[in-house]
């Protein structure tokens, strides 16, 4: 045990001061006394408290107590001057026995000084004896002076001081420090002995030592013995200590029997002593065992009291029988049990109570117990309680015996078992109701055990399986299971548990015959408290009779469905409360719903929305009544489409004829609606038609009798419609018409004619005599259902359109007439005009050269001008009138229409400029190259449509759009011409078109012209079969639309190798080489074709690969092949590359013929692969003039082509129509190329250069320097932008000197 | 198929480039000084411009910087035509944010392979 924990350290500190402050008190009074009683002390009490402190001090603090003790000795040593040595010693020993003794005590006695153990005591005595011995030598040594060591009397007297002292007082404070720590307040009694052991002890001693004369110092120990059986150890202890003390103070006085000692004070304080310790060594021991004893009572006492209370409490009874067979002694439940008290029981013979029928039992096991040949057995017996109630007993009986062995009576307790034994009745009972119930009952009953498989079966059981009971029990019924590999897949008596206690299963034995007995078996666990089954119950029920009629139900719901799916009509099941249960194939086909959505009230969702309501509430109130149903309805399908069928439901009615469903079928009415539908439809229109109509209507039989007149007959032919029915109709003609009428209706009796109009005259019924015009849509009809042929007859009267016609007859032959008339006026007239106006304008013209003055020469060209207005009206008007006499006529032709339209578009593009406006065109690609039409005329129409947006645009723009519409032989050429002018109005649009009639007559004074453009350029279009239309927003601009049928031209090539009628054969002079240009782009063939013949070679085009070897061969073949082929890299159709490859393939070598390609990027792996599929060389576009020149000379010196002249005059030809405006581009340029040429040549020739020259000068170096590259010379463009930008920096003065030197750089000095 | 607003005072030059075009199926306008050019252009957007870079009075760099500037138009493609061997041309061109340049003489086939990269909205130069 800690005590550290118990003591802190400031307790520890507190009990050490408190120990050594009293021990050093002690020690300065035994100095003091010693003083007195000549150097040895009579009472040494510092010993004795330090062991008896020490003995009962916790562990922790005695070690420091023992330093604080040596402290207080010191400092007790220091105070007065008594002998130096004698304290010194006294103190040393003192400190060292003390220490001594209280160690050895501790060990020896373990803590415990028990003073009722006499060995211990004895032991405490002889440690008193060895310490105050070892520490005698110390006192006796400080105290010799000089003859023996040490001194013997000396010696002896500290003994007897010390070491009685010693064996006197520890005990009493060690009893008095246990007193003090198991204080508690003392009861009256024990108060009282207190009193008396003062008072006693003060008197005895008082008695004793009051007196000198007797030696009654045996008195003492009656006194201590007396207070060691009243009080105990505290109290012997305190009674020494008051007879000690009552003892010495008479003693010090001289008084008491110690005195009768002979001797000195030595002797008689050693007798005082000796006495003093035998009253300890008798009270103490005497005061232990007394103690002990009590407890030892204490203990017993409670023991019995324990069994007591067992006994009283125990639900048995217990009991002990005398060897009379008598009770000896019965508990208290003996009591509760029987109802008579124990107290009047006892004596009884113990088989007063029993039962009669167990009183034999009893007496015949009796002997054997007397004997000894039983010493134990259990009875079980019944007896009668007091309130004579029979109950059952347990009893069980052990003999007793004498040591010698002779029979003393039995012991043994009785148990009341009445509950059980009813408990065991009632379960045997229960099981045997079970036994009889199951036997009785009709099906096979069984029960199981874990691990032993089927424990009991009943007679049905074996009767339903067909086993006998011996081959049902245990497991032997498996052999018997058909389905058995089933079975031990899922074993029996498994899965089981406390939520699921119970088990179906179908199992299938072999029986007797091949179909073998199907069985359902329904399996119930029970469980033990921990939820394990203990045991089984099951039933066991023959279902072969049911499965086999479930099998036929199942077997006759698949026929009826086959049968159902395969009827065309929908058939459908509903349950009583009318909800769809079933419906067939043809059924969801006819509703159009998915396979799940039928079910329930499902199929309402596919009804018409029209539908529903009636429908849901018609079979509502079916399902309601229980009687039929029928209607006919729509299924709206998720496609949108309906059908119509006729539904036909009944009511289902079982045995018992209660209504279990419905069954109905659906049928397809959808055509037959339809039909009907449009039967209605077509009788309504019909009616509404001969209602309505302002014609008569008739129908006649072949005979011509009519069946049916409408009601407009009365208003048309002035009869009503009944009176004609019945009557012949083909009367009243007149009598020119009549034969007409009768063979036209007789076409029509005959079926050669379905229908037929014929106007004809006939007799009016209200004026006989007077005829009109009718006229008579017939036709033949057959009537399907009879087979008959009628005819229907719708009659007009057309007396007014007959009078029109002759009219309108008489008015054109009039017109013609005039305007024939008219035309060859003007015809005439024209040319009576044209003649002296050309005398006006070659004359005008002829005066312009004749040195007039200015003035002059500007009347004239105003004369000039205005011929010339004069001569373009008179253009026009002869135009129109040719237009209208029938004599225009159009020539179609062959025509390029980019050109066309490009040429006619540059024709205005100056009054375009001048007026800023932005003059665009755009021509559709899907365009043919070649059209079909008249290029004169496509031309005028649109320079008048061009010319007429120019004029009356004065700023934004005007676009001209060539398109394609329509598809295939349908094609429409169609040319918008659109501008941002002024617009028309929306009431002067109709009158564009007509001649002489401008939109606006402040127009022609504003924006002049004879205003004949328009309708020229209209019935141009029409004579080519198309027209103009025209939009427009006032303000905003207007758009004429030119459309005209598109033909492609049959042979395009055919018009390029012809070359137009306008080919001009060049003079040839001299070999040129002839070269076949392969060039897909006309640009590119324009300025090649421009080039190749600057360069002195004669080219001809081929438009793609394909036509390149096409042309060799074809030249080769006509003994005029080309000299050199120049191959563009990438066309159409057929590539460079695999031209060239063909015409290596074809024979053609590259002596006979060397191919040059044309390339745009000179890329290395291009030029290798020209040269792997054949080619000789390449150039990179855009060609150069020199490398043709190079090529020429390389390749002309051979045999080559025909010779062409070197130095004719370059300008291009046309070679083919496309070229003809290209070749202008060439022709601009070089005429740009001369006038720079001439420029320099005259600033050259004057010497110095004009600021009006030296400004055109850098512009024409700045215009060739941006164009020369197109045309071949590159580097003359380059020297002449370097020119222009150093003679800027130069200034005109230094212009002559300059050009001089570098005119070469322009190779223009040749 | 796209519609064009060509630029360009020299009157060969132009047509050239108007052949070209209008061969490719384009339908082009052509206005032969600067300002009216960027006129144009305003009052109704191309869908390209061509642009030559050295025309007398405004430039057609001026007019690139000015279409680059106006809001409504400065997405406009631009195509601009610059002299051989002008290396400046080109760079200012290019830092002025014209989309492609053609020098002179121009292969008619890049030309128009240009052009229909800028119409249809893929870029050429770079």
């Amino acid at each position: 045990m800690d005590q550290s924990a118990q003591h802190p350290p400031a307790k520890a500190v507190g009990i050490a001061i408190a120990v050594a402050s009293i021990y050093a008190l002690v020690l300065w009074l035994c100095f003091e006394t010693t003083e007195t009683l000549a150097h040895i002390p009579a009472v040494w009490l510092p010993s004795a408290l330090v062991v008896g402190v020490f003995v009962r001090l916790p562990r922790s603090t005695r070690l420091m107590s023992a330093a604080a003790c040596a402290v207080g000795s010191m400092i007790t040593v220091g105070i007065d001057g008594f002998d130096p040595g004698l304290r010194h010693g006294l103190a040393i020993a003192t400190v060292f026995e003390a220490l001594l003794v209280a160690t050895a005590l501790i060990r020896i006695c373990n803590d415990r000084l028990v003073f009722a153990d006499l060995s211990m005591l004895m032991r405490f005595a002889g440690l008193c004896l060895l310490g105050s011995t070892l520490s005698g030598i110390i006192v006796g040594a400080a105290l010799s002076d000089g003859g023996a060591l040490v001194h013997f009397r000396v010696w002896i007297s500290w003994m007897v001081a010390d070491g009685l002292g010693m064996f006197i007082w520890s005990p009493t404070i060690m009893v008095a420090i246990d007193a003090w720590n198991n204080r508690r307040r003392p009861t009256r009694k024990e108060a009282v002995n207190w009193l008396w052991l003062v008072i006693g002890s003060a008197a005895g001693a008082s008695a004793i030592f009051a007196q000198t004369h007797y030696p009654f110092l045996f008195l003492a120990s009656p006194i201590v013995v007396i207070a060691a059986f009243r009080t105990g150890i505290p109290g012997t202890v305190a009674s020494i200590a008051i007879i000690t003390t009552v003892a010495v103070i008479f003693t010090y006085l001289g008084h008491g029997p110690i005195m009768l000692v002979h001797g000195d004070f030595t002797d008689k304080v050693i007798a005082m002593k000796v006495f003093l310790a035998s009253n300890v060594f008798i009270g103490l021991p005497v005061a232990a065992s007394i103690a002990k004893l009590n407890s030892v009572k204490e203990r017993l006492r409670a023991s019995r009291d324990l069994n007591q209370s067992i006994l009283d409490n125990v639900d048995e009874i217990v009991y002990k029988m005398d060897r009379n067979g008598r009770w000896e002694y019965l508990n208290p439940a003996w009591e509760r049990i029987t109802g008579y008290t124990v107290k009047e029981s006892l004596g009884w013979k113990t088989t007063k109570l029993l039962h009669d029928v167990d009183l034999l039992e009893s007496s015949s096991s009796y002997p054997g117990i007397v004997s000894g040949e039983v010493t134990e057995t259990v009875l079980h017996q019944r007896f009668f309680t007091k309130q004579g109630e029979c109950r059952h007993i347990e009893v069980t009986v052990r003999r007793l015996a004498d040591e010698d062995g002779t029979f003393a009576g039995t012991i043994g307790n009785i148990r009341d078992v009445s509950e059980r034994v009813a408990q065991q009745r009632a379960l045997a009972e229960s099981e045997n109701r079970f036994r009889r119930m199951a036997d009785a009952s009709p099906i096979g009953i069984f029960r199981g055990e874990p691990g032993v498989g089927i424990n009991y079966v009943n007679r049905n059981f074996a009767k339903t399986l067909g086993l006998t009971e011996e081959q049902s029990l245990g497991t032997a019924w498996l052999a018997a299971l058909r389905n058995r590999e089933e079975f031990e897949n899922d074993p029996p008596f498994q899965g089981f548990s406390p939520d699921r206690p119970i088990r179906r299963r179908v199992l299938h034995f072999n029986g007797h015959d091949e179909e073998g007995i199907w069985v359902e078996v329904v399996n119930s666990a029970e469980f033990d408290e921990f939820g394990n089954p203990v045991g089984f119950i099951g039933a066991v029920i023959d279902i072969t009779e049911q499965r086999r009629a479930t099998q036929r139900l199942i077997e006759s719901e698949r026929r009826f469905q086959a049968l159902a799916n395969l009827a065309p009509a929908g058939i459908f099941r509903t349950d009583a409360s009318g909800n769809c249960n079933y419906v067939n194939d043809a059924w969801l086909r006819l509703a159009g719903l998915g396979p799940d959505e039928w079910q329930g009230d499902g199929w309402v969702q596919a009804l018409h929305p029209g539908d529903i309501e009636r429908v849901a509430a018609d079979w509502s109130d079916a399902v309601k009544k229980r009687k039929n149903y029928r209607d006919e309805f729509r299924w709206l399908h998720t496609d949108g489409t309906t059908r119509w069928v006729d539904t036909i439901g009944r009511p289902e009615i079982d045995e018992d004829g209660n209504i279990v469903g419905f069954i109905g079928v659906n049928i397809d009415i959808t055509d037959r609606r339809r039909a009907e539908a449009e039967v209605a439809e077509r009788d309504r229109q019909l009616m509404l038609l001969a209602a309505n109509a302002t014609d008569a209507v008739f129908r006649m039989d072949l005979d011509g009798r009519c069946t049916y007149a409408s009601p407009s007959t009365r208003e048309l032919l002035g009869v009503s419609p009944a009176t004609l029915i019945g009557e012949n109709l083909l009367t009243r003609f007149h009598p020119d018409d009549e034969d007409r009428v009768f063979l036209a209706f007789d076409e029509l009796a005959r079926g050669a004619a379905q229908r037929l109009i014929i106007a004809y005259r006939s007799e009016s019924f209200e004026r006989p005599g007077e005829y009109r015009w009718l006229e008579a849509n017939c036709g033949a009809v057959r009537d399907p259902d009879t087979g008959l042929f009628e005819v229907l007859a719708s009659i007009r009267d057309i007396s007014k359109t007959k009078a029109l016609e002759a009219e309108l007859l008489d008015a054109r032959h009039r017109a013609e007439e005039a305007v024939e008339a008219k035309s060859a006026f003007l015809a005439n007239m024209s040319h009576e005009i044209r003649t002296p106006m050309n005398g006006v304008i070659g004359f005008t013209e002829l005066l312009l050269d004749a040195g007039l003055t200015d003035e002059q020469n500007r009347h004239v060209m105003l004369i000039a001008e205005s011929g010339r207005a004069m001569m373009r009206l008179l253009n026009d008007i002869l135009d129109m009138s040719k237009i209208e006499s029938g004599q225009m006529r159009i020539v179609n032709e062959a025509v390029e229409l980019r050109p066309l339209v490009r040429s006619a578009t540059r024709l205005m593009e100056p009054v375009a400029r001048a007026k800023n406006v932005d003059l665009s065109i755009r021509i559709d690609t899907a365009i043919p190259k070649f059209i079909e039409c008249d290029q004169l005329r496509l031309r005028q129409i649109i320079l008048n449509l061009i010319g007429n947006a120019a004029k009356f645009t004065e700023k934004g723009w005007i676009e001209v759009n060539a398109a394609v519409e329509g598809e295939n032989n349908k094609c429409v050429l169609r040319i918008d011409i659109r501008d941002s002018g002024v617009g028309i109005a929306p009431d002067k649009i109709d009158t564009v078109f007509q001649q002489f009639a401008q939109a606006d007559s402040t127009i022609a004074r504003r924006f002049g012209g004879t205003g004949l453009g328009l309708p020229i350029s209209a019935q141009l279009a029409r004579l080519m079969g198309g027209d103009i239309t025209v939009q427009s927003q006032l303000g905003a601009g207007t758009v004429f639309t030119l459309r005209i049928p598109l033909r492609a031209a049959v042979s395009e090539s055919e018009c390029e190798v012809e070359g137009g009628p306008n080919r001009v054969e060049p003079i040839e002079h001299k070999a040129r080489l002839r070269v076949l240009v392969a060039e897909d782009h006309d640009i590119n063939q324009t300025l090649i074709t421009a080039m190749a013949k600057r360069a002195g070679m004669d080219p001809v085009i081929a438009r793609n690969g394909a036509e390149a070897v096409a042309m060799v061969t074809a030249a080769a073949e006509a003994g005029t092949p080309y000299a050199l082929v120049l191959m563009d890299m990438q066309m159409p159709e057929v590539d460079g590359l695999e031209a060239t490859r063909r015409l290596r393939a074809g024979g053609f070598d590259a002596e006979t013929l060397p191919i040059v390609a044309l390339t745009a990027n000179a890329y290395a792996e291009d030029i290798a692969a020209c040269l792997e599929a054949g080619m000789q060389a390449h150039l990179s576009k855009p060609v150069r003039l020199r490398d043709l020149q190079e090529l020429a000379s390389r390749y002309g010196t051979g045999e080559g082509g025909p010779a062409v002249d070197m130095s004719a005059d370059v300008e291009p030809v046309a070679a083919t129509p496309a070229a003809a405006p290209k070749q202008s581009l060439a022709a601009r340029f070089d005429q740009r190329r001369e006038e720079l040429i001439e420029l320099i040549a005259k600033v050259i020739r004057e010497g110095h250069a004009s600021g009006q020259d030296f400004d055109k000068l850098t512009t024409l170096l700045h215009q060739y320097a941006g164009t020369a590259g197109f045309f071949g010379q590159a580097e003359q463009g380059t020297a002449a932008a370097a020119l222009e930008m150093d003679l800027k920096a130069a200034g005109p003065d230094a212009a002559p000197a300059m050009l001089i030197e570098r005119r070469g750089d322009l190779d223009i000095a040749a | 198929m796209g519609r064009i607003i060509l630029a360009d005072d020299d009157d060969i030059i132009a047509d050239l480039v108007i052949d070209t075009m209008i061969d490719a199926g384009h339908g082009i306008g052509r206005l032969s000084d600067g300002a009216s050019a960027l006129e144009a252009i305003r009052r109704r957007p191309p869908d390209l411009a061509i642009l030559d870079c050295s025309m007398p009075g405004m430039t057609g760099i001026m007019v690139l910087r000015a279409i680059r500037r106006d809001p409504r138009i400065s997405g406009l493609p631009v195509l601009m035509l610059t002299g051989r061997d002008s290396n400046s041309d080109e760079d200012i061109a290019r830092f002025e944010g014209a989309d492609g340049y053609i020098t002179k003489p121009f292969d008619p086939m890049n030309l128009v392979r240009q052009a229909e990269d800028l119409i249809n909205g893929r870029k050429s130069l770079c």
